[in-house]
């Protein structure tokens, strides 16, 4: 009998030895990001390198088709719950999303928010993104070494009300610490090319004598660009500071047109919010707030960013 | 009436794609896909079912996006900054969302506008009023605050028909949400409307040749703004299915709905020349493209290929509808040549 029980014993552990580790149930893990755009991509492009260094995790993509798409993004958490996933990593379009991300949560589904968070839910495991209070000092404490006290500046806004877009801007004034600047003009962009132009325009109109501009994202950068050459007002006068490093900001930092930018790392967003999602699965520990930083880009470091 | 071989073939496209997919999708023929289905896509149905009425009268509403838009807002502004009670709030939402079809309708007659330009106008005239009257802008902290009032969120119930009726034990039946039955309903009125009433007459001979009806003294004035009155009433409904769905609203809700109700719409039958069509069909062909979409991205394609995908079926559709415009007057011309 103990000899059966022996050799029985042995036996699974030899079949448990000779199974492959792809035989075992694959862990499903989504990743829904929102929109195509190239920062999205990036970070698609990291979660599935990280997929395929770690066999054990299956993961299926998913992605919306605007920033205003919401009913798209419910629809594809309402797919991969349908497809079974133990997990999701998920970039929220809009706060609204909540419901649907409630019934994940029922549903026995761990789900970390990535790059934003969604203010008041209680359901997220934890929240993978750069903390945009730290960018936004880094972008105000670069304007501190090039301002002096009094000087002008102009704020294209992201989208008013978006958490993450506001803490860029309120970090950046932190940044700026004890130097007293003069904020002469403030507008939203909605973070596109159109209204930053606009929204640079009506600023420089109103005051030919600012000294620097800052925006929350990307996008409104070269319509800032364009906007201070149709002012007739020389590159280097007005120093132009943006957040993300996309969209042609690369471009312009590199022609001189635009001095810095905040940098974020959608690579490291997507390999440590799949990584964060895995963990939780296995019950492990895991960070609420995960950081995956941000720096500094200017001509001399933007090589590295390209 | 020629609406029958066209519906036939619609539900055969609907019944292949259907069976296609569930062959070849993972998890597609589940219970859990079926409410996504349902639920994802019974207030498209709706609005494709409004959207009929103005292309049976050979118009068009491309402002229904921006009506569900400000229905969505006035139910948000009524309950979280005035709070409202739900009894209220709903019928004041649809009745802003009707009051703005029935504008879209006065524009077209009293102003003599194309159908395509007034709403392409007032489009833009909703969505702007939508954004000037947010809550969420106006005050702070609301766009974060969800609707808990009952009487709206209650229209986001499932009900386990399965158990009830004694399914459940043999296979996973799944729960119907409300609004599937509210898209049934609509679609059971407006096609009685259609084939038993006098209006439902007078549209279709509006739709068919406006002169020949204005001749026959039908009041083609007042059937025409009925139509986009039904149309917007309808963009209500959906509103608050989604605004229950969401549990808030948002300026941007609805946005670029109009067009896919309106594939929905043409894909299911009814004519971009006016006079054929019926509102069953639309319905199907919501959820055709709601079989496909979700499908599609349970087989992995991206959602590039998705709308390539939705777009060629579009073309098909409105070519398979030019054929029988052209069959339908050849034998006409046929038939008069005859009679000569």
């Amino acid at each position: 009998m103990r000899l059966q029980l022996r050799l029985l014993g042995g036996l699974a552990i030899a079949v448990a030895l000779a199974l492959p580790a792809h035989a075992a149930d694959k862990v499903k893990i989504g990743l829904i990001t929102k929109f195509p755009v190239p920062f999205y991509s990036t970070m698609e492009e990291a979660a599935k390198k990280y997929a395929a260094a770690h066999p054990e995790i299956e993961l299926v993509t998913g992605q919306g088709q605007a920033a205003t798409d919401i009913e798209g993004q419910i629809a594809l958490i309402e797919s991969m719950i349908t497809q079974g996933v133990k997990g999701m990593a998920i970039t929220p379009v809009d706060p609204t999303v909540a419901p649907a991300l409630d019934k994940a949560v029922a549903a026995g589904i761990k789900v970390v928010l990535v790059d934003n968070s969604i203010p008041n839910w209680k359901g997220a495991t934890a929240l993978v993104s750069t903390n945009n209070l730290n960018g936004g000092k880094i972008a105000g404490e670069y304007l501190k070494t090039v301002l002096k006290s009094g000087d002008k500046i102009g704020i294209l806004q992201g989208v008013p009300g978006v958490p993450a877009l506001d803490d860029r801007v309120t970090g950046m004034m932190q940044g700026l610490g004890d130097l007293k600047v003069d904020v002469v003009g403030k507008g939203a962009t909605n973070c596109t090319l159109e209204l930053g132009t606009s929204v640079a325009e009506d600023i420089l109109t109103a005051h030919p004598d600012l000294k620097a501009i800052y925006s929350a994202c990307g996008p409104p950068i070269p319509g800032a660009v364009k906007a201070i050459s149709n002012a007739g007002i020389a590159n280097d006068k007005i120093i132009l500071v943006g957040f993300d490093a996309c969209c042609g900001e690369i471009e312009a930092i590199k022609s001189g047109a635009e001095d810095a930018s905040v940098a974020q790392f959608p690579a490291k967003m997507g390999e440590l919010g799949i990584d964060t999602v895995a963990k939780a699965i296995r019950g492990e520990a895991v960070n609420v707030n995960v950081d995956t930083g941000a720096g500094l880009v200017t001509l001399k470091n933007v090589k590295d960013f390209e | 009436m020629s609406v029958r071989p066209t519906t036939l073939a619609l539900l055969l496209f609907f019944g292949t794609t259907f069976l296609f997919f569930s062959l070849f999708a993972p998890r597609f023929a589940t219970a859990s896909n079926m409410e996504n289905l349902m639920s994802g896509f019974s207030f498209l149905a709706i609005l494709a079912i409004g959207q009929s009425f103005p292309i049976l009268l050979r118009g068009i509403d491309l402002s229904i996006g921006a009506i569900v838009a400000l229905a969505g807002m006035v139910a948000f502004d009524l309950t979280l900054i005035f709070h409202v009670p739900g009894y209220l709030v709903l019928p004041a939402a649809l009745a802003a969302a009707t009051l703005a079809g029935t504008l879209n309708g006065a524009l077209i007659v009293y102003l003599r506008l194309q159908p395509f330009i007034a709403t392409l106008a007032t489009l833009a005239v909703y969505r702007g009023l939508v954004y000037s009257i947010s809550g969420r802008q106006l005050v702070r902290g609301l766009s974060t605050t969800p609707i808990t009032d009952r009487w709206i969120t209650d229209l986001e119930t499932y009900y386990d028909l399965g158990s009830a009726v004694g399914l459940s034990r043999f296979i996973k039946f799944p729960w119907f949400p409300l609004s599937f039955f509210v898209m049934l309903a609509l679609l059971a009125v407006f096609q009685s409307v259609l084939i038993t009433t006098r209006f439902g007459r007078d549209i279709y001979a509006v739709g068919g040749n406006l002169e020949a009806a204005r001749l026959a003294g039908i009041n083609t004035r007042r059937t025409t703004i009925a139509a986009y009155a039904i149309c917007g009433f309808c963009a209500g409904i959906a509103a608050l299915i989604l605004v229950a769905r969401l549990t808030t609203s948002t300026e941007a809700l609805g946005t670029g709905m109009e067009l896919t109700a309106i594939a929905a719409a043409v894909i299911g039958g009814v004519s971009l020349s006016g006079g054929v069509g019926s509102v069953f069909g639309p319905a199907i062909g919501a959820f055709l493209l709601g079989v496909i979409l979700l499908g599609l991205t349970l087989l992995g394609v991206s959602q590039f290929v998705q709308q390539i995908l939705t777009g060629a079926i579009l073309l098909g559709a409105i070519g398979y509808d030019r054929l029988l415009v052209v069959r339908r007057q050849r034998r006409t011309a046929v038939f008069l040549a005859e009679r000569a």
